[in-house]
This record gives structure tokens, C-alpha cells and sequence, in this order.
């Protein structure tokens, strides 16, 4: 269970309370579908109410990325769908910790709000990122990529259609890139996704209201309308079908490309245990097999 | 939005009082080397007409005549020019221009060599200008306009000091213009009265920021940036995809980097600002926009804190002999018909600002009230 008053710490260089508000504004403006997704993460990021960002594991995503980019020449890292900027700022932290060189990271997604934020955040720490609105199924970068980093993005697409998007990213390697994706395993014995949403969704209408009372929170919207989208955000194209770890790697192995590791994302959070069993994730780190 | 009781259309009026001092213009003519220039023949007419034009009204406003350059001896030096902006930009093409043709004034045929430090909108610069000896490594820059600003404002942390930087001078006539995408199905500055759009910008302490402030808040159009590209074009690019709605940058890159994706039907002319209204833009004049009501003092408050346009430093501590010859060099070379002619081919828009006028605008930058500073900074950068 989730005790009481635990928040999710915050260890990435984030502003998240300006970008929630940047979020806000642009999501309204920019988003459809998407909408109360992209207007509700950032808050709940920046209140401490979201356990499923990169930053949830953000010392492995460190080791993991800091592994598929080590012994490149001034990398260049494609990030393929970003909720907000807590993508972004897991590859800077990863970043930080290599040795120096030049690095170029394109993020590309189908919504202009979480490009806004990468915009904004990179603005802000002087990273060198480069935008592309673009739907994933008919990007077509200019260059290839050493690292493409797909952090949770197969939950956006069908199953169906996986096979085809993973072909499309392994075009995007360079010779030696490597795919990171991260996926989560809904099998039964991993479990408990339905309970996971639900008891932390009650936790999280809790937490919201008693910041809300305090001034700990300056929602945009009232509470309640806030609370509603948030309960609301979800896209769930896949409803409630199962995938294990071995489903995801045999579909990426069809498509041409080459398991180099699948690491588990353990929970660095062990007290909370509704989390671990909503979440099983991993990293599953591949490069395109030649011919 | 509420404007001034029973204003129907164009206003100008309401900004007339605040016109003057964004041009800075006094009545002191000067200068005698564009006379001289002029009366010799020198400047071939046909193609620097409007230039020349604009280096007049330069020079009306500028400063006590130079003293005799001192000497200073630039044999075998290379001086670095630093530019706070990527290579390839607009601003980048701008200073390019400069240090090709300063040169040919500096006695003892020195080397220049242009250095980009983009980042935080010209922070890593200050921060590495900051670092250097400027007796021992002579060093110019040319600093965003929005830089005097952010430092009335306190927001540089000692980095920087218009009251103590050594002013070169100033070479830019600060015409914006505005743009959207045709994806963005905003058509009219109407339509962006009506409901809110995402403009690019290259960082949130920048000119283009100063602008979109005006535009907002001065004009009521509904205006929310977004920041950190890292050049107008990519800017452009981002509008044209529908990435966000629209930008605004410098007429000088309207060329290069607007002019075919308006062509295309990717992007379309909105409006143009800046301190003179303009014939050969096909647009509204911002400026002629009614001022949203009880922001006059804000609204000329922010564009005078703009109006530096590229101004060219050299850091405090400089050699007093190497900044004297900068000046001189610096004015020699905005009447030099080679450089108004390169200027004219890339459409850059000339206009002279000299060191004593930059540092008359400093001084009025700091007779701003307290209130109004917080405000206009509490705006920008909060």
C-alpha cells in the first residue's frame, strides 16, 4: 500500500511546477484526444503523484543509456514519444554521467504539447534539442540515430501494429545504434494493473485535494474538473489484453532486430507494493541484425 | 480584452510620447565622415539609398564627436568577436557581416574570428566573456538586444553591467515580423485576439520574448511562447510542420528563412513591429494596434528596454586605447559602401547606434521605476 503522505521524489532538473503550467496552456491550445493527459501528467509529476515516469528508475535509466550510447562519437539520441519533458530529462542525467562529447537529441512526437516542453526545459539547461511533430508511423528522419528511446510509447499503439513500428525504428539505427524500449508486463503473473490504477488514483484524489487546501497547489481548474481528467487521461488502445516480456522481444526479433539485453526495472520504491505489482517493467535494449 | 474607451481602429496617438525615445533622436547633427562619404560619391545610390537613409538617422541621434583614435597597436592580434547564437542563424550571419568588414579599419591588419557560445540566451556568453582577460585577449561581442534589460532587472547576476560595459555601437534597425502557419487556422491579428496560439522562441530572456510580451500584453493578442530553439529557421520549420501556431524574428531573416514557406503556403505574413513604420512590408504595423487599456507605461517601458538592437561590447577592463579604436572602426565601417551593400544583399537593416547613445539608453534604462522593472521582469522571465 502507499502510505500515508508519500510523494514520489523528484530527482530530475526539472521545473516541473512551470512546465505543469507551460502544459496546461499548450495542451489547451494544441491537444484533442490527448488532452487531459497531456494537461494532468506534468501535475501529478510535479506534485509528487506519478510513479511511472522515467525518473521512477532514473539511476538505471541512467546505467542503461549511458550502456547503448557508450563509445559513440558526439551521439545522437532520438526520443520517441514523450509524455512532457521526463524523458528528456532522464537522457540529460544520462548524459551527465559520460564522458564529455557532443550530444544531439531529437524528440519527435504526434502532440505539440510535450514538444513545448522539451523546448522549454532544454531552454532552460542549455541542452541542444531538436523537435519534429510527427506521427511515429511516418516520421523519416533525416539522418540515423545512435540511441532511439521508446520509453513506454508501444502502449499508444496496438498490438497489431507493433511489428510495423518497431521495423520503422530499427531503419533508424545507425550501424551499432540500439533500440531502448521500455515495456511493461501485464501479464497475470506480473498483474494487478486494474488494482494498481485504482488504489493509486485514490491516493493520488487525496493527495491532490489536501494540496489543493493547503496552497501547497495552484491548480489551473477547479479541483474537482482537475480530478476528473486526471481519473480520465488514460488511452488504453489495448484494454485489458496481456503481454509478457517474451511476447514483446519475439515480436522486436521478427522485426530484424537483436536482443542485446532486457533488463528488469525494479522497484526503488519497495515499501510501496501496489506499485511493483502494477508495473513490471523493463528496458529491452536491441540492435538492428544485419543481413 | 478591454481597450481604451471608444477606440474603434488604429490608435497611434497612444504611442506617440514613447516614439522619441525609442529612437533615441536628439537634435545633435552629426556625423562627418557620412557627409564626406556622401558628397564624394562614394555610396552608389541606386542600391543604398534606403541604407543610407537609415545610417542618417543613425547619426543625427549620435554621439559628442570621437576623440583621434588613440594608438593601439592590433599588429599580429586576433581579436575574437563572440556571437551568444548558433552558427547559421540570423544573428550569427549578422555579426559574420560585421567582423568581414570592421577589420579593414583596424590598423596593423588584424585577424577577427568570429566564436558562437549559443546557450540561455546569451548567459554563456556573459559567462565566458566573464572569464577573460580583455587586456590580454582582446575581446568583442555582440549581445542580445534584450541583455541591458535583463541586467536593470538583476537577473545576470554581476555577469553583466551596461553601465560599465564599453559600448562599440549599435548597427540594426530592429524591424520584427510575425508569421503564422497555415495549419494553425489563424488568419487575421483578429483571430488572435479571439484565442490563444503558441509562438517560438529561441529562449524566454530574449528580444523575440520582449516582443511577444508587447504583442500580448500591450496589444491583447493571446500569445503563449515556447522556448529554446536554437535557430529562426528551425523556428520557422516548427510553425510550418504545426509545431506551434507562429513566430516572430528579425525582418533580416525574412528572405532566407520566411519568404519560401510563405511562398510554399506553409506560413503567412500576420504583422510587422518595430520603432518605424515601414512601407515595403505588405502587413499591419503592430505599433498602430490600440494599447490594451492602462498598459502604456508597460508598453513603452518593454520596447524601450529592447531597443539596443545588436549592440557590439566590449567587456569592462578593456584596454582603453583598443575600445577608442573599436569605436572609430565601427563607425567607419557603417558608412562603408561595401559593408551597406553586403548588408542590403542579405537584408540586413542598417541603422547606427554610436556608444554614447547606447550608453544615453542605459542611462534612461535605469531611470525606469523600480515598480515598472518588477513588473516588466515578472512578465518575462517569471
Amino acid at each position: 500500500m502507499i502510505p500515508d503522505g508519500f510523494r514520489f521524489p523528484r530527482p530530475t532538473r526539472e521545473d516541473l511546477p512551470r512546465l505543469a503550467r507551460l502544459a496546461f496552456d499548450v495542451g489547451a491550445i494544441h491537444c484533442a484526444k490527448c488532452r487531459d493527459y497531456h494537461l494532468t501528467w506534468p501535475y501529478l509529476r510535479s506534485m509528487g503523484l506519478n510513479g511511472a515516469g522515467p525518473e521512477y528508475n532514473l539511476r538505471l535509466h541512467v546505467e542503461l543509456l549511458g550502456r547503448a550510447a557508450a563509445g559513440r562519437t558526439d551521439p545522437r539520441w532520438l526520443l520517441t514519444g514523450s509524455a512532457d519533458a521526463g524523458v528528456l530529462a532522464a537522457v540529460e542525467a544520462a548524459i551527465a554521467a559520460m564522458p564529455p562529447a557532443n550530444h544531439a537529441i531529437t524528440v519527435v512526437d504526434r502532440c505539440p504539447t510535450p514538444l513545448a516542453l522539451c523546448r522549454d526545459h532544454a531552454a532552460s539547461t542549455g541542452l541542444q534539442v531538436e523537435t519534429i511533430l510527427a506521427d511515429l508511423m511516418a516520421f523519416e528522419p533525416a539522418a540515423p540515430f545512435d540511441v532511439v528511446l521508446g520509453h513506454q510509447v508501444v502502449l499508444f499503439f496496438r498490438d497489431e501494429d507493433r511489428p510495423a513500428l518497431y521495423r520503422r525504428m530499427a531503419t533508424w539505427l545507425a550501424p551499432r545504434g540500439r533500440l531502448c524500449l521500455t515495456v511493461a508486463d501485464t501479464t497475470p503473473a506480473a498483474a494487478g494493473a486494474s488494482e494498481y490504477h485504482a488504489v493509486i488514483n485514490r491516493w493520488r484524489i487525496a493527495q491532490i485535494r489536501a494540496d489543493v487546501a493547503t496552497g501547497a497547489v495552484d491548480l489551473p481548474e477547479d479541483t474537482e474538473t482537475f480530478i476528473g481528467r486526471m481519473t480520465g487521461r488514460l488511452e488504453r488502445i489495448n484494454g485489458d489484453r496481456v503481454f509478457g516480456l517474451d511476447h514483446f522481444i519475439g515480436q522486436l526479433e521478427d522485426a530484424g532486430l537483436s536482443i542485446v539485453e532486457a533488463t528488469p526495472m525494479p522497484d526503488e520504491y519497495p515499501e510501496l507494493t501496489i506499485t511493483r505489482a502494477g508495473r513490471n517493467r523493463h528496458m529491452i535494449i536491441a540492435e538492428r541484425r544485419e543481413a | 480584452m478591454d481597450h481604451l474607451p471608444g477606440s474603434t481602429g488604429p490608435r497611434r496617438n497612444a504611442i506617440l510620447p514613447c516614439r522619441s525615445r525609442l529612437l533615441g533622436l536628439t537634435s545633435q547633427p552629426q556625423t562627418a565622415i557620412l557627409r564626406a562619404k556622401l558628397a564624394e560619391g562614394a555610396m552608389r545610390p541606386f542600391k543604398i539609398i534606403a541604407a543610407a537613409a537609415v545610417v542618417l538617422a543613425g547619426f543625427v541621434s549620435a554621439a559628442p564627436a570621437q576623440a583621434p583614435a588613440p594608438a593601439y597597436d592590433f599588429t599580429g592580434r586576433t581579436i575574437r568577436l563572440l556571437v551568444g547564437n548558433a552558427a547559421g542563424g540570423v544573428t550569427d550571419t549578422e555579426t559574420r557581416l560585421v567582423a568581414r568588414h570592421i577589420v579593414k579599419y583596424l590598423p596593423g591588419n588584424p585577424s577577427i574570428v568570429v566564436q558562437n557560445i549559443p546557450g540561455g540566451g546569451g548567459m554563456r556568453l556573459l559567462e565566458f566573456m566573464s572569464q577573460l582577460d580583455p587586456v590580454r585577449e582582446p575581446t568583442i561581442a555582440q549581445i542580445s538586444s534584450a541583455i541591458p534589460f535583463q541586467a536593470r532587472a538583476g537577473a545576470l547576476d554581476g555577469l553583466f553591467d551596461p553601465r560599465t560595459t564599453e559600448w562599440i555601437g549599435a548597427f540594426l534597425r530592429s524591424t520584427s515580423i510575425c508569421i503564422v502557419g497555415t495549419r494553425s487556422g489563424i488568419a487575421t491579428v483578429e483571430d488572435l485576439r479571439q484565442r490563444d496560439a503558441t509562438f517560438g522562441a529561441l529562449s524566454a530572456t530574449g528580444t523575440t520574448t520582449a516582443n511577444y510580451a508587447i504583442l500580448k500584453r500591450g496589444f491583447g493578442l493571446r500569445i503563449t511562447p515556447i522556448y529554446g530553439y536554437d535557430t529562426v529557421g528551425s523556428i520557422a520549420l516548427a510553425v510550418a510542420r504545426g509545431e506551434i501556431d507562429g513566430a516572430c524574428g528579425p525582418y533580416s531573416s525574412y528572405p532566407v528563412t520566411f519568404a519560401p514557406l510563405i511562398e510554399s503556403g506553409d506560413l503567412k505574413l500576420l504583422l510587422y513591429m518595430g520603432p518605424e513604420r515601414r512601407d515595403d512590408i505588405a502587413a499591419p504595423y503592430a505599433y498602430d494596434f490600440p494599447i490594451v487599456e492602462g498598459q502604456l507605461a508597460f508598453f513603452e517601458a518593454i520596447t524601450a528596454a529592447i531597443g539596443f538592437s545588436r549592440p557590439i561590447i566590449a567587456p569592462a577592463g578593456s584596454d582603453p586605447a583598443f575600445v577608442a579604436a573599436m569605436r572609430v572602426a565601427f563607425e567607419q565601417m557603417m558608412v562603408d559602401p561595401d559593408f551597406i551593400a553586403e548588408a542590403a544583399t542579405l537584408n540586413i537593416d542598417l541603422r547606427y547606434r554610436s556608444a554614447a547613445e547606447l550608453a544615453e539608453m542605459t542611462a534612461a534604462l535605469y531611470a525606469t521605476p523600480e515598480e515598472l522593472v518588477a513588473e516588466i521582469r515578472a512578465f518575462l522571465f517569471e
